[in-house]
């Protein structure tokens, strides 16, 4: 790719961020703060049928379909199921909709609701990665410490996608921990000494190590 | 002339000739109410049950102005479509409004019940009887003795008894009924690493948005788009500025409305995600019984950062079975079938299987299995499981939780890129994963509260290990924080690894911060120099916050130490939904 064309892609992403920052930043929000405000037209999703009989708790008295401007609801002292990080901002529809009751969903979990974008390569347990404030996951060098493959040295400050192409996509599916997985186009260049020529194609670690490519120790 | 006056003759007859008797029935008034409503058309509370037909006219007492005439369109059970006479004219919900309807289509009151004793519940009260006037008509005598003579009435209607506030249930609205909805999620981030070593750098900026408009056509679908602007440092030192297109499709049904679900466009496959994403059309739908059916079709993007498209078709077929409406027990089996430019590729059987008994056990297994028909180099046998996943847990009332889990990896032969990083025929052919993992964790609140995590693998060049215990206390200083102390070690297939580390967490509604120390010796295996050990201190400090409106801002430092070298990273993200 030629570094003008580059450039101009460059300058074209750099928009995109900038704009998509200010729009999050400034941008209209319809429901600003009022996480629990009832829409017209949404009409009454929620069953009601365990509601108090007073309707004034919770509605103004000109419109049922407005609620009160005091009116919070407690979610975990009112159905015994708190909502944790995001969750306490979401608005009750992502949860009370037209799926069906929401206890069957809520009983499978995050996957019962969110979609697994892993395509189920990862398990059901999102916990390991995910937090409930927001789906950026975190502790992946403490995962890798866990693993066959702990992240030493060097390793330790690539980025992700360095070694998993897929991870913009949720593609986390496990790789083979022989070096040349990662390193195929390293090997290819490596003239000094030729290490194709001298069949040096695999076992990268009889010398080197992973703080430097470049360090290599005869055993 | 003769029909001149014929005509002259049977004017005034009809003018003065009495109603048809079906006009001159007795009239009853039926009280209702707008559910929802857009320009010219209004839902109403009442229905078939209510005695409601198509043709009926209505009128709407708005609060403010006059009143709006209309006529019902469609009529169900107990919904009704009203279209107003004036079409543009939008009328408030919850307006009340009335239909003159024949006290005939009124289904009879039901006879009197015995007297009730106080702890009995009360006689269930039709949507007829409610709205009747008291004027209305009344049951002929001997209808009534006739009526009396049968059993008493027993049925609780709606399951309506006195200790419930409601008088009825409230129909809720369908998808397409209401007013189209978007709702977004934007998105920025940035991360910089550097480090000591000969200024490699590596480079990660994302900016993207992820909308759904529900109901935009009329039809209760959704539309969704996922787009992503990234720029990032290549493994070659390149760099790579990349439009991702991660959806763009359009879903409807599958509620508990409508049993058949489709959707087109590029998505996630909606009945098996297992099977990735899809530039194509998905069908699905739901029987009685609650089970689903559904197949696909389309082209699959590849699975890397690229998501380039059009080089593999694939066709594929899925039933879930479900073993009651809970659907705390499920089990689904799965074919596909793919192509990777016009050639047979890959033909996978996908099982899985989910218990989620109310008791906190959680049970889930799936597997995936390639077949092969001899048509690929390295993999001779014909049947290969690729991967499974096996997990039990047991969360328990308190926060605390008890895991095992098991996986299995194997690389299926593939001749689609990005998927799986490519492996030489050898490794291809040998490389495997088998892992157990046994984890747990006391109630997480608890003055002191500890977690564990014990695993061990075995893959083709050996077996290992780790193991990591901690415990973690309330910070005395700060509201809602705690301090962990995690010690770990393990053995992989390069590296022993070894050592510990300090944490702090505190959380708020509005906030959160993270900082971290960890030191910990990374032991090559098979050198004996003073090369084969990494002493590595890595510091980490991370804080968030949140807004009302729906903003986070995060902001994140690390920063790792090891010999003579060290290498930093930072990051910024901002996300907003709303």
């Amino acid at each position: 790719m030629g570094s003008t064309t580059l450039r101009r892609r460059w300058r074209a992403g750099l928009f995109a961020a900038t704009a998509v920052t200010i729009a999050a930043c400034v941008g209209a929000d319809p429901r600003a703060g009022a996480r629990h405000r009832w829409w017209t037209g949404l009409g009454p999703v929620l069953p009601h049928e365990s509601f108090p009989a007073d309707c004034g708790i919770c509605h103004e008295g000109s419109g049922w379909n407005t609620m009160r401007a005091d009116f919070d609801f407690d979610h975990a002292k009112e159905t015994g199921v708190a909502l944790e990080g995001a969750h306490a901002q979401a608005q009750c529809l992502r949860c009370h909709n037209d799926r069906g009751p929401v206890d069957v969903f809520a009983a499978k979990g995050c996957g019962g609701c969110h979609e697994d974008v892993h395509g189920g390569d990862l398990g059901s347990d999102c916990a390991r990665c995910h937090q409930p404030d927001t789906w950026q996951p975190s502790g992946q060098l403490e995962a890798h410490a866990r693993s066959r493959f702990p992240l030493s040295g060097a390793h330790s400050r690539v980025a992700c996608h360095q070694c998993h192409p897929g991870a913009f996509v949720g593609n986390f599916v496990p790789n083979d921990p022989s070096c040349v997985t990662c390193h195929r186009a390293d090997l290819a260049r490596a003239n000094n000494p030729p290490h194709l020529a001298l069949g040096f194609v695999d076992r990268c670690d009889r010398c080197h190590l992973p703080t430097d490519w470049r360090l290599a120790e005869s055993k | 002339m003769t029909a001149a006056w014929l005509l002259g003759s049977l004017m005034p007859a009809a003018l003065i000739a009495p109603a048809p008797a079906q006009e001159s029935e007795p009239q009853v008034r039926v009280e209702l109410r707008v559910m929802a409503a857009t320009p010219g058309r209004v839902i109403v509370d009442r229905g078939i049950a209510d005695g409601l037909k198509i043709g009926d006219r209505v009128q709407f007492r708005p609060r403010k102005g006059a009143p709006l005439d209309g006529v019902i369109a469609e009529v169900r059970e107990r919904v009704a479509t009203a279209e107003l006479d004036d079409r543009s004219a939008v009328i408030e919900l919850g307006t009340r409004g009335d239909a003159q309807l024949p006290a005939s289509r009124l289904p009879k009151p039901p006879p009197m019940p015995p007297p009730a004793t106080p702890r009995e519940v009360e006689p269930p009260v039709p949507p007829s009887a409610r709205t009747a006037p008291k004027s209305g008509p009344k049951t002929a005598p001997a209808a009534d003795a006739k009526e009396s003579a049968k059993p008493a009435w027993s049925n609780r209607d709606e399951g309506f008894d006195a200790t419930q506030p409601l008088l009825s249930r409230v129909p809720p609205t369908r998808p397409e009924q209401r007013e189209p909805r978007w709702s977004t999620r934007m998105w920025s981030s940035s991360e910089l690493a550097r480090s000591s070593d000969g200024g490699w750098s590596d480079t990660v900026a994302r900016a993207g948005v992820d909308t759904r408009a529900e109901n935009l056509f009329g039809d209760g679908g959704t539309l969704r788009a996922d787009l992503e602007f990234n720029y990032k440092t290549e493994l070659d030192d390149g760099h790579s500025l990349d439009l991702l297109p991660r959806r763009l499709s359009y879903a409807n049904g599958g509620t508990r409305f409508e049993p058949q679900r489709f959707e087109f466009g590029r998505f996630l496959q909606h009945a098996v995600p297992e099977f990735g994403f899809l530039d194509g059309v998905e069908w699905g739908t739901r029987t009685a019984d609650g089970d689903r059916f559904s197949a696909s079709l389309g082209f699959m993007p590849q699975l890397d950062d690229d998501f380039r498209s059009f080089h593999d078709v694939q066709a594929a077929a899925a039933w879930e079975w479900i073993a009651d409406e809970s659907e705390r027990l499920t089990a689904t089996v799965a074919l596909q079938q793919t192509w990777h430019d016009g050639e047979l590729d890959r033909r996978l059987a996908l099982t899985r299987m989910r218990w989620v008994p109310s008791s906190g056990w959680d049970a889930h297994v799936a597997t995936w299995v390639d077949f092969y028909d001899g048509h690929d180099d390295v993999k001779q046998q014909n049947v290969e499981l690729t991967q499974a996943i096996a997990a039990l847990g047991r969360r328990f009332d308190d926060g605390g939780d008890l895991f095992l889990s098991f996986q299995h990896v194997a690389f299926p032969e593939l001749q689609r890129d990005g998927e799986f990083l490519p492996l030489n025929a050898a490794t291809l052919d040998r490389a495997h994963l088998d892992r157990l993992t046994l984890r747990g964790r006391t109630d997480p609140d608890a003055a002191f509260a500890v977690h564990g995590e014990l695993a061990g693998f075995h893959d083709q060049d050996g077996s290992g290990g780790s193991a990591e215990a901690g415990f973690d206390v309330p910070l005395p200083v700060f509201d809602d924080a705690r301090l962990d102390v995690t010690s770990f070690a393990s053995t992989g297939t390069f590296t022993r690894v070894s050592g510990f580390r300090v944490g702090a967490m505190g959380s708020t509604l509005d906030q959160r911060w993270d900082c971290m120390y960890e030191l910990a010796d990374h032991r090559q295996e098979g050198f004996s120099s003073r090369l084969d050990d990494i002493v590595q201190h890595r510091f980490f400090a991370s804080q968030s916050f949140f807004t009302s409106g729906g903003l986070r801002i995060a902001a994140r430092l690390e920063l790792k130490v090891w010999d003579d070298e060290y290498a930093w990273s930072g990051g910024l993200s901002l996300e907003r939904s709303f």
